[in-house]
């Protein structure tokens, strides 16, 4: 495999569960089991009830564009081949603002508006690091 | 709630340096320099000064291998460096949520509260001497970064521009109006022979400018500088016997926004942390909006103008791109950013606009001096951090 330039996740005792399940093409996001509020990123304490009881839930992966850039400089490294490249802020089904970061691997910048439904993909990037992406639903690509 | 701070304390010292791209001193040298001056302006000497308030924090919040003195100064530092002997309070305000306004807030509460006669408070900004703009010093990044550096997102400038997609989708926003706000800040650093940026941007050049992340061109974005500026603050009957005229403090408040380790991930990107900041501010500072003389809008970014204008209701029943055009156009003229906002003069984090708002209302701004100024506000911030200031040159209680 060559080398990757990107950043890749690095895991703690928090995120384990997340990018473990990304290995196995599974989105889950943490649930208050008391509550049953999501929690993204994944924290120790429910912010809502600040109850223990949370864990990893799988979710169904669907959501909607809630905004998005185009990036034309790459500010960190890795990106430059990519440029121009999507950045999405996608709100997941589940949940009113339950939110989440991607990029959106199957439209080109200037096709992609805020509203739009999205899907969860999953991207192998290096050894073992698994990246939950995002593909434009109901469009011609067929990925 | 009551503020009971309104009208007991008073700017009466004003001190900076120059602002450049390159570094002309240390962190520490500036901040020396510019408390130097802010302490002369106030008729003092250093060791009149009892309590010392830092504001110290690069452009950048990773902050491995930085040496005070160097890359930032502390309290600690600036102490030495100015030959205080000893002091009765402190505190360093730095990290994430750090507000540029916070050390004159904490200054005057220590004033008032008998903790201080005389409050050197200072802020000391530029961007890591031996890192590039943008550079990591690792490619792998955990915490909250591990969700958004793997996807290239990453950097303020991505964060602002997806909060100012949803802000043009909800509320018709139009990059004419980004490019007014631009104009405004240029239009006045033009007449500020400190400005970094004192030349007028035309919409055409604006709108053939290099995109960055968009709808966040070149233009929209402020310049990364290194500069310092200082405030020494006193009690209200001190003030009056200053060498020099006084700003009160009317109201000076803080706001933090929701979610403020993760500020792209919360609720509703149509608003930021300055409305918090700028809750029930013409009521705790005694003044209305139409009693507004002169207005520094923090414009880190060009889209921050309209969610500062949207906090404090200056716009008067007005919406944000009608004020600013009304500014432009010239038939609803109303100054705003009078030393060229930070899209003129330089990245001061609203250090600059603070400065500002005070030499106004003490009728010391020079050529830019706006006639008969009382009340002059000032605002900064923008996603979680956010802060608004009223300083009049009229006492009011």
């Amino acid at each position: 495999m060559t080398t990757y330039e990107k950043p890749i996740p690095v895991r703690d005792e928090l995120t384990e569960g997340y990018w473990r399940a990304a290995q196995q093409g599974v989105l889950v996001i943490q649930r208050c089991q008391d509550c049953h509020f999501y929690v993204h990123y994944p924290r120790e304490l429910c912010p809502r009830c600040l109850g223990r009881n949370l864990a990893f839930q799988p979710v169904s992966g669907r959501g909607v564009v809630y905004s998005y850039t185009v990036m034309h400089a790459a500010l960190l490294p890795g990106f430059g081949p990519d440029v121009p490249y999507l950045c999405a802020v996608v709100e997941l089904d589940e949940q009113r603002g339950l939110r989440m970061l991607g990029n959106i691997l199957n439209a080109a910048p200037g096709e992609i508006s805020i509203g739009d439904p999205v899907r969860v993909t999953f991207v192998t990037v290096a050894e073992g690091v698994v990246l939950p992406q995002f593909l434009v639903d109901g469009q011609a690509s067929g990925a | 709630m009551t503020n009971y701070l309104r009208g007991a304390t008073a700017f009466i010292g004003l001190g900076k340096t120059a602002v450049s791209r390159q570094p002309e001193m240390t962190f520490g040298g500036l901040a020396v320099e510019a408390s130097r001056r802010a302490i002369a302006d106030a008729g003092l000497r250093p060791n009149d000064i009892d309590c010392l308030i830092a504001y110290t924090r690069p452009t950048e919040m990773h902050t491995q291998g930085m040496v005070d003195g160097l890359d930032r100064a502390s309290v600690a530092y600036v102490q030495e460096g100015l030959g205080i002997e000893t002091l009765r309070h402190h505190a360093d305000v730095w990290g994430p949520g750090a507000n540029a306004f916070a050390p004159s807030l904490l200054g005057a509460q220590a004033i008032h509260g008998g903790q201080a006669r005389y409050v050197l408070v200072y802020a000391v900004l530029g961007r890591p001497l031996k890192r590039k703009f943008g550079e990591l010093s690792a490619r792998e990044w955990g915490g909250a970064a591990q969700f958004a550096l793997p996807y290239g997102f990453g950097n303020n400038v991505q964060t602002i521009a997806v909060f100012a997609r949803r802000y043009m989708h909800e509320n018709g926003l139009s990059r004419e109006d980004l490019w007014r706000a631009i104009a405004n800040s240029r239009k006045w650093a033009m007449r500020n022979p400190d400005a970094l940026l004192g030349e007028w941007l035309s919409y055409d050049d604006y709108m053939s400018a290099r995109m960055i992340a968009d709808p966040m061109s070149l233009y929209d974005c402020d310049m990364p500088v290194f500069g310092a500026w200082a405030f020494v603050i006193a009690a209200h009957d001190d003030a009056a016997r200053a060498p020099k005229a006084p700003a009160y403090i009317s109201a000076i408040q803080l706001g933090q926004g929701p979610r403020p380790t993760v500020w792209e991930l919360w609720d509703d990107y149509t608003v930021m942390a300055p409305s918090y900041a700028g809750r029930d501010l013409w009521e705790n500072a005694g003044v209305r909006p139409d009693e507004i003389d002169v207005a520094q809008i923090y414009d880190g970014f060009s889209p921050l103008i309209y969610y500062h204008l949207d906090a404090i209701g200056l716009t008067n029943g007005h919406d944000g791109p009608g004020f600013m055009r009304g500014i432009l156009e010239g038939d609803q003229p109303f100054p705003v950013n009078t030393f060229g906002g930070s899209l003129g003069y330089g990245r001061a984090q609203g250090a600059s606009h603070l400065y500002e708002a005070i030499s106004q209302a003490r009728g010391d701004a020079g050529d830019r001096q706006v006639a008969d100024c009382d009340v002059s506000v000032a605002t900064m911030g923008g996603f979680m951090v956010g802060a608004t200031a009223v300083v009049t040159r009229e006492r009011r209680t």
